[in-house]
């Protein structure tokens, strides 16, 4: 009997680790990563002023251009307009805006421009960015060129008003 | 007889009744967000977070084990989830450990699923601590607002 109880205990104590079982050998944990990314919308000139110089009455005064730079990445569609702030004017003498013409091009841009057009009180959008525009990797660089067709009849005088670029998006 | 037949089947029974222990085998972190905060196109910010995130590893099966890394998905735009960050501008680098195993201390990206840390035969019973540091570099065209995505640490034997 006694032989029996040990050899019992003997082949339970052999059997005993088989039955031991271990959890899952793998283990996940997550760790959340965020990062918010600025909001850029911005719009350069390359110059601040524009001289047409001395022009006589009844003719076409030189044409100048300034670069435009834009960059955005809303990825919202966008555009580029003009307008004067007021008629062009010296004292009580005016030249009407719409004698200052403008032209348009795209140096380095995919949008859909508008060649040429007169300068107006209210902006006219001149350039509307293509659709790979709406998040800008380099820069969109406009050409805008202006010139001022003078009356006949105009007085002497120096005239001036300020003219607007706008980006805006929708 | 009858009743040492019946005591030795009882303790027959009981030994043969399968046990199972709870292993310790367990991964934190010290803190639940990786935040870079508020970045620009084109800017790179790395050390972040600057006192590192902690991932406290234990095992008592005293056998090796691994640390790896991985990202879910790139870091995708809240609103917009096409837009993403591609997960070759994120990086990881292994900072300090309380272990004895090799910890990876060179910038890595996140493209594949990686090892951080491989411990010995036996290490990691009181649990081990692999401080890890993070840099991201936004690529020029990247859209305003809020991205995420989930790093996951595994722990493997």
């Amino acid at each position: 009997m006694l032989k029996v109880v040990r050899v019992l205990v003997v082949f339970s104590l052999l059997i005993f680790p088989a039955f031991i079982t271990s959890e899952a050998s793998q283990q996940d944990t997550p760790l959340m990563a965020t990062v918010s990314v600025r909001s850029v919308f911005k719009i350069t000139l390359q110059a601040t002023m524009l001289d047409f110089g001395t022009v006589d009455p009844g003719t076409k005064s030189s044409e100048k251009t300034i670069g435009i730079s834009c960059v955005t990445n809303n990825n919202n569609a966008w555009s580029v307009s003009v307008n004067a702030e007021s008629p062009f004017s010296s004292g009580e003498y005016e030249i009407p805006i719409s004698q200052l013409k403008w032209k348009a091009a795209a140096t380095a841009g995919t949008g859909q421009v508008t060649d040429s057009g007169e300068t107006s009180l209210t902006p006219e959008n001149f350039y509307m960015a293509g659709m790979d525009e709406y998040i800008t990797e380099t820069p969109v660089q406009l050409a805008f060129t202006m010139f001022v067709d003078v009356p006949g009849a105009q007085p002497a005088g120096t005239y001036s008003t300020v003219v607007i670029v706008t980006m805006h998006e929708e | 007889m009858i009743r040492s037949i019946a005591l030795l089947s009882i303790f027959a029974f009981l030994f043969f009744l399968p046990v199972t222990a709870e292993a310790i085998f367990n991964i934190e972190t010290d803190q639940q967000t990786l935040d870079f905060g508020l970045m620009a196109p084109n800017e790179v910010r790395d050390n972040v977070p600057s006192k590192g995130v902690m991932v406290k590893c234990t095992s008592d099966q005293g056998i090796p084990w691994r640390l790896r890394i991985r990202l879910e998905s790139p870091l995708a735009h809240v609103n917009n989830p096409s837009e993403t960050i591609a997960s070759d501008h994120f990086w990881w680098y292994g900072a300090n450990t309380t272990g004895i195993g090799t910890l990876v201390t060179n910038e890595n990206d996140f493209t594949v699923e990686r090892i951080v840390y491989s411990a010995p035969a036996g290490e990691g019973a009181n649990g081990i601590d692999v401080e890890l540091r993070f840099k991201l570099a936004l690529p020029p065209r990247t859209q305003s607002g809020d991205y995420l995505t989930k790093i996951i640490f595994t722990l493997i034997e």
